[in-house]
């Protein structure tokens, strides 16, 4: 079977949910050596690329994307001890976490989620994190991304505070903020000054790589 | 300075150019209700206006279209002199005025006599965080003499707790307005109960409501219920002198605060445990209060559990495209038969305005039944042709302009999903599968206008159960009623503060693959 089709098959398993049949066919393309750079970035993580775009015009929901997120990291796992990792391009670093004083995640782990398939580093704080800690750990890691999530209005402007000590540090340009949550709205972004404001994890990706140019 | 006019209430006010419609609103002392608390969410809070405003920004243009002068009062600004027109709020919320337990037939008749009784008097009072009910009670034998209930004035400062906490962390003077306008309407209800004549007749209230609700009305910052780890100030039975309150009774009277479980957890819950006898089922059950906090409690074996869930107000109508309350014109039952005809009843009988609360899992349960949505929740690209072409735009019309997204069968699903999620992980907290449940009980005005095989269809209780589905209606009320006569069911509810074990869902790791599993239908 020659390598296109091969990679076609992979990605449409994998958004068919079909985890056994992207592994065995990720174990295929060892056997025929295939780099393994290229089976995660013309197979897996375009396969994934459709999932978000299913999720984001509400054809897929949090269940089919939590089921193909598995299922890419079955087939990442396959082939990844075979990875030269001189190939990768430097990825884009992202710390996460929903701010300080709420426990509710279930959005912020969709977001990590997608931003792992679509080969980001992330740095996922929780829940309830503390508002120091998001900027302690960007700056230990060296971050592209700040991103911060919240359900509760009563937690919000922990997002404002994150910013302005960013400010008061003078390290603001460092790092881009984004933010995302039920009460989040893109008139709040403006008004505390974060870079960017996405309604879901699918668009979140894809204007983070929009900004980083690799889209 | 800008004039803002209100030309149904002929009223002028100035303000500063760059006021929000809804500062102006509150300013003028008018009502809207503003569900969000003005975050430019909901687009619940239009308004007719016209004048030097700001030019809609994309976010507010989402809601309004092209709607000739319609705008988002939370997000329009004006920029010099302006007139505004409200839509006339609801002046009454339909809801349940009746516990499930004795309706008496004397009710009218002794209602006639309030006026020359020389009866003691007794009001109970059920603060929700939507509606207030109150009931007049002969404190000699417990009758109920008078019900009455209102919308509760706070939901203009946001529909939910979490709304009204945030307002009163950034309005300097947010508690005190939120407390007198409770404290204020149930000097009203008494007022109305005794016809004002003999309100000095009344020597006992007792108050029950979700713990935010009995903070705010004491005039207590609720804010720390609001942020991890959601510790409340008080939980503790409050016993007010009406003086001190401004709530004026008899003067040797007394003003009872009923105790709560935990910050999601409130005495409204545990009134209804303890009104309904919940707690002395010897088979094992559950109650849940179906909200924007769907409350629930488990027991088995006498062992009781019990959490809240964040489920968002979509089973209530909100956050949904063509929600609405539960008023006139609201599509409020909705079926698909055998033969897919479509067919709905509205409130009042009136023309279809949108679909409230009940219509809504009604919708969701025929959409399962006839299969126009898949178990995942998407629209069946094989749903039967008789029904197809209603579906248009990812959205399934139910008339010309109502109809049902793609994305509000996904709000339903979150919200059904998050209620299954918390009914599984306190009966694995208890040792019981849901299989053996033998009884669900629904309280809460709202759940009671739902029908009992909706639920059963949507998954609100997860599946593989068999039980049967029992409606109370207002059991917190019934259990402020109760203790106002009932010194035991008093004692009982503070025991059931320590008998109940409160969890909190959201700090627990396992929530999120329980959540996942209840999202399908």
């Amino acid at each position: 079977m020659d390598k296109e089709a091969l990679f076609s098959q992979i990605s449409q398993a994998l958004v068919d949910m079909e985890e056994n049949t992207v592994v065995e066919l990720c174990k295929k393309t060892l056997e025929i050596n295939i780099p393994a750079y290229e089976t995660i970035t013309q197979a897996l993580i375009p396969g994934m690329d459709r999932v978000s775009r299913l999720y984001e015009e509400e054809e897929y929901f949090l269940p089919e994307v939590l089921i193909c997120s598995d299922a890419m990291n079955a087939g990442i796992d396959i082939v990844k001890p075979h990875l030269d990792k001189n190939l990768l391009e430097k990825p884009v670093k992202v710390v996460i976490g929903v701010v300080e004083g709420d426990t509710h995640d279930i959005g912020k782990n969709l977001v990590r989620i997608m931003m792992e398939a679509a080969g980001f580093e992330v740095y996922d704080l929780g829940r309830d994190v503390p508002l120091d800690r998001f900027i302690n750990k960007a700056e230990e890691v060296g971050s592209d991304f700040i991103g911060m999530s919240t359900l509760m209005t009563t937690t919000m402007d922990g997002m404002k505070t994150v910013i302005d000590k960013l400010k008061e540090k003078n390290i603001r340009d460092k790092y881009k903020v984004l933010i995302g949550g039920g009460p989040i709205s893109q008139s709040f972004a403006d008004r505390i000054g974060a870079d960017l404001y996405t309604k879901d994890a699918s668009e979140a990706v894809r204007r983070v790589k929009e900004i980083m140019g690799r889209s | 300075m800008a004039r803002v006019h209100f030309v149904e209430e002929n009223r002028t006010i100035e303000v500063e150019q760059g006021t929000t419609l809804s500062a102006c609103i509150r300013q003028a002392g008018l009502f809207l209700e503003t569900p969000c608390n003005c975050l430019g969410l909901c687009g619940k809070c239009k308004v007719l206006a016209a004048g030097s405003l700001s030019e809609p920004t994309e976010q507010e243009r989402t809601y309004i279209g092209d709607g000739k002068g319609v705008r988002l009062a939370c997000l329009a600004k004006v920029t010099g002199d302006a007139e505004v027109r409200i839509k006339k709020a609801p002046a009454e919320l339909r809801t349940v005025d009746r516990g499930y337990m004795s309706v008496d037939a004397s009710v009218e008749k002794r209602a006639l006599e309030i006026g020359s009784m020389r009866e003691v008097l007794g009001v109970a009072v059920d603060i929700g965080t939507t509606g207030v009910s109150a009931y007049l009670v002969d404190l000699r034998d417990g009758s109920v003499l008078k019900r009455i209930s209102c919308l509760n004035p706070q939901t203009r400062y946001g529909s939910d707790v979490l709304s009204r906490i945030t307002y009163c962390m950034t309005n300097p003077k947010g508690l005190e307005h939120l407390k007198d306008a409770i404290v204020g309407k149930i000097n009203e209800l008494i007022g109305q109960l005794t016809g004002e004549c003999c309100r000095e007749k009344v020597h006992r209230v007792t108050i029950t409501g979700n713990t935010t609700m009995l903070h705010l009305f004491m005039g207590i910052d609720p804010m720390p219920i609001a942020k991890a780890p959601y510790r409340p100030v008080f939980i503790d039975k409050q016993e007010l002198i009406p003086q001190c309150i401004g709530i004026p009774i008899h003067p040797e009277g007394r003003i009872t605060l009923l105790p709560s479980a935990s910050g999601y957890v409130g005495a409204d819950i545990l009134a209804g445990v303890a009104a309904t006898s919940f707690d002395k089922k010897t088979h094992a059950a559950v109650f849940i209060d179906i909200g924007t906090n769907g409350e629930i409690v488990a027991i088995a074996d006498g062992r009781m559990a019990a959490t809240s869930t964040a489920a968002g107000p979509a089973l209530e109508g909100m956050n949904i495209s063509c929600g609405c309350r539960a008023e006139a014109g609201a599509i409020d039952t909705f079926e698909i038969d055998e033969d897919f005809n479509v067919s709905y009843t509205t409130i009042d009988g009136a023309a279809p305005a949108g679909i409230c609360g009940s219509g809504l899992i009604d919708v969701a349960a025929a959409f399962v039944k006839r299969e126009v949505v898949l178990k995942s929740g998407k629209f069946n690209p094989a749903m039967d042709h008789r029904i197809r072409n209603r579906l248009r735009d990812k959205a399934f019309h139910i008339t010309g302009d109502i109809a049902v997204t793609q994305k509000d069968v996904r709000q339903i699903q979150l919200a059904k999903g998050a209620i299954a999620a918390g009914v599984s992980m306190l009966l694995k907290e208890i040792g019981v599968p849901v299989e053996t449940v033998r009884e669900a009980v629904i309280a809460g005005a709202f759940g009671y206008h739902i029908n009992p095989e909706s639920i059963k269809a949507i998954g609100l209780i997860p599946k593989g159960f068999q039980g049967e589905i029992s409606f109370v209606g207002n059991s917190s009320v019934e259990g402020a009623r109760l203790a106002l006569t009932s010194s035991a069911l008093l004692r009982r509810m503070e025991a059931l503060q320590h008998e109940i074990a409160v969890i909190e869902l959201s700090t627990r790791d396992d929530f999120q693959p329980y959540f996942i599993k209840e999202l399908s239908f």
